[in-house]
């Protein structure tokens, strides 16, 4: 069965047969349209369908009532006599929903009931075109057969895309064995979204040929189409740039809002916290002060002397945890102004006994009065647990190195200018096992003595103040010499080349 | 004993078991005491008898401690001051109103330490 090709006129005299118009003639052909207003979709297929008729060829059209009701307007308006065409069997006008039911099966595309509807409809359409022609003389020319089909359309828009896809490779299958050229058509619409791109482009590879929407298609001359061509390439451009930037934006959104969740945690938790250090440290101040006093109370002998000290050591356990975990939430309040210098030496104060005690020379490296805006009680803090850590690894005596100095650091790929506080003591050294982790909570080098917290709170404290803290620990001269420096950004941009 | 421990410490708590033993350990440091349970009353006190230094509590009922101490440095300047804080942190404004700040609980040897130093200071 064959028909030959430009036996069939295009009639029309409304529009300019177009490039892609070409496949209505190919017997084969399967042509997707792509439309956004239903008036272009019915003036082409009003074309495809008309020319047909008029032909004496055979057309079928699968279509919603909606679309059949204005497709018999438009065919009327060209002047074509559809109703005869009717009569005489060549031209069948199906309801998509109908034809749907009867070649579906639990809701998915049938193969055989497909085949066997739709086959018999272009077989029966073909032969009352042959018998037609026939009446009016011998058959010449067979006449070919055209079809619409918008079953497809109708499983997309209620988001059965398998479906929809699977029903174009049956019409392919279909004009395996039957001869008919093929028209389906999409409202562009129907497209919107981003993961609508790869079944879009499985659709378009279903057909041999697309016809893009009319906003392309009205265009009459070979200039303005490749003006529009570029214009949508630039349109397109501008969208994946947009989605990029969007899904930045929403990233962004993300970890802003997940932020703010912590910050309220952080918030409840530090008015927890606040509460609990008072409950905590009053009680706790009384119990430090009843010891200490019994401490070498003349009424006890060795033994309660003993356990009082045990004692006075377990209360400095408690203290310590207690205001390590508790000072890491803390409510937000204005930064001020702290002097590093004073904060420096108060620490220093704080340690004046044990330093004498142990036999610990300290080397001040001040220089001018630097200051720095941040919390005064956690910057002391941080002090605190870095000078106190130095005490603790020389139990016999050694080197306190307490500097500040100007200094710069890249910090989050820009360069800060800032001040840097540099700790480095004589003692025994971090060992090589604690190296990596010494900043993680509960990591500590000073088996039961110590709480692991002092680090993990000094880091956090420092960070916040967009800071950071480094440590060396290694021989030098055979001697071990451990070193912690705090950088604090002043928050000034300093050229790269500060050093 | 060092002049600085002749000294007179007045002490500022509304709880009377804290001030109480916080005056136990400063009288064993070698120091005179004087107490008092509320602000209004330690700046009676202040106003009324030699005073070396000043220990007092930030969180008092009535007057606040760092009001009364305001109070007490604007009638003479150079009364050290150590303020004592159950809190883990204390306002930033607050922080220029004491010469010292201390968490409650900490060794009470840094807060006699902290008292010597600054008497020392003093004279």
């Amino acid at each position: 069965m064959s028909t030959t090709k430009g036996s069939v006129s295009d009639t029309s005299s409304r529009a300019p047969l177009a490039p892609w118009r070409a496949d209505d003639h190919d017997p084969h052909g399967h042509v997707v349209q792509f439309y956004s207003e239903d008036r272009s979709l019915i003036e082409t297929l009003g074309q495809f369908i008309g020319s047909a008729l008029e032909a004496g060829d055979a057309a079928i059209v699968v279509a919603t009532e909606a679309h059949r009701h204005r497709l018999a307007e438009e065919l009327k308006a060209r002047g074509i006599d559809a109703p005869s065409a009717i009569e005489q069997g060549r031209y069948i006008s199906l309801d998509a929903v109908e034809a749907m039911a009867q070649t579906m099966l639990d809701g998915w595309p049938d193969e055989t009931r497909f085949a066997d509807h739709l086959g018999r409809v272009i077989s029966r359409a073909r032969l009352a075109a042959e018998k037609a022609r026939r009446s009016n003389g011998p058959l010449i020319i067979e006449p070919r057969v055209v079809a619409f089909g918008e079953m497809v359309a109708l499983l997309w828009a209620e988001g059965r895309h398998p479906s929809a896809i699977r029903l174009e490779q049956l019409w392919n299958d279909l004009a395996k064995t039957h001869s008919f050229s093929l028209r389906c058509a999409y409202p562009m619409g129907g497209f919107h979204r981003q993961e609508h791109s790869e079944p879009f482009l499985r659709i378009c590879t279903e057909h041999s040929a697309v016809i893009p929407g009319e906003s392309y298609t009205s265009l009459k001359s070979e200039a303005e189409r490749l003006r529009n061509i570029s214009q949508l390439q630039q349109k397109a451009q501008a969208l994946e740039a947009e989605i990029v930037q969007r899904k930045e934006a929403q990233e962004s959104l993300r970890q802003r809002e997940i932020a703010l969740r912590e910050a309220e945690q952080n918030a409840a938790m530090g008015k927890l916290a606040a509460v609990i250090a008072h409950e905590i440290n009053n009680p706790l101040e009384v119990i430090a002060n009843v010891f200490f006093l019994l401490r070498d109370h003349p009424s006890l002998d060795d033994n309660a002397r003993g356990l009082t000290r045990i004692a006075e050591e377990e209360i400095s356990r408690v203290r310590h945890i207690a205001n390590q975990t508790l000072a890491f939430y803390r409510e937000s309040e204005k930064p001020i102004s702290v002097s590093l210098n004073q904060v420096l030496d108060a620490v220093l104060e704080i340690y004046a006994r044990p330093l004498k005690s142990q036999g610990i020379a300290v080397e001040k490296n001040y220089g001018r009065e630097r200051e720095i805006l941040a919390y005064p009680v956690e910057i002391r803090q941080v002090f605190v647990n870095l000078i106190g850590n130095a005490l603790q690894a020389m139990p016999d005596g050694g080197l306190l190195r307490v500097g500040i100095h100007d200094s710069s650091e890249t910090i989050q790929g820009s360069r800060r200018t800032g001040l840097r506080v540099n700790i480095s003591d004589t003692g025994v050294g971090v060992p090589a096992k604690y190296r990596d982790r010494l900043f993680e909570p509960f990591v500590t080098t000073k088996a039961e003595k110590g709480t692991g917290l002092g680090l993990w709170v000094s880091r956090g404290i420092v960070q916040k103040l967009g800071g950071s803290i480094r440590f060396r620990s290694g021989k030098i001269g055979g001697k071990t010499r451990t070193s912690f420096s705090v950088f604090i950004p002043t928050g000034q941009e300093a050229p790269e080349n500060v050093s | 004993m060092p002049a600085a421990k002749t000294a007179t410490i007045l002490c500022i708590d509304d709880e009377p078991t804290a001030l109480s033993v916080r005056r136990l350990l400063l009288e064993s440091a070698g120091y005179q005491v004087a107490t008092a349970h509320s602000g209004e009353e330690g700046i009676r006190i202040f106003k009324s008898q030699p005073i070396d230094a000043v220990i007092m509590d930030y969180w008092l009922s009535g007057m606040d401690g760092i009001e009364a101490a305001r109070e007490l440095k604007r009638i003479r300047p150079a009364i050290p001051i150590v303020v004592l804080s159950a809190l883990t942190e204390l306002p930033g404004e607050s922080i220029g109103a004491a010469d010292r700040w201390f968490l409650k609980g900490e060794d009470p040897a840094y807060l006699l330490n902290a008292i010597s130093t600054l008497l020392e200071a003093r004279a």
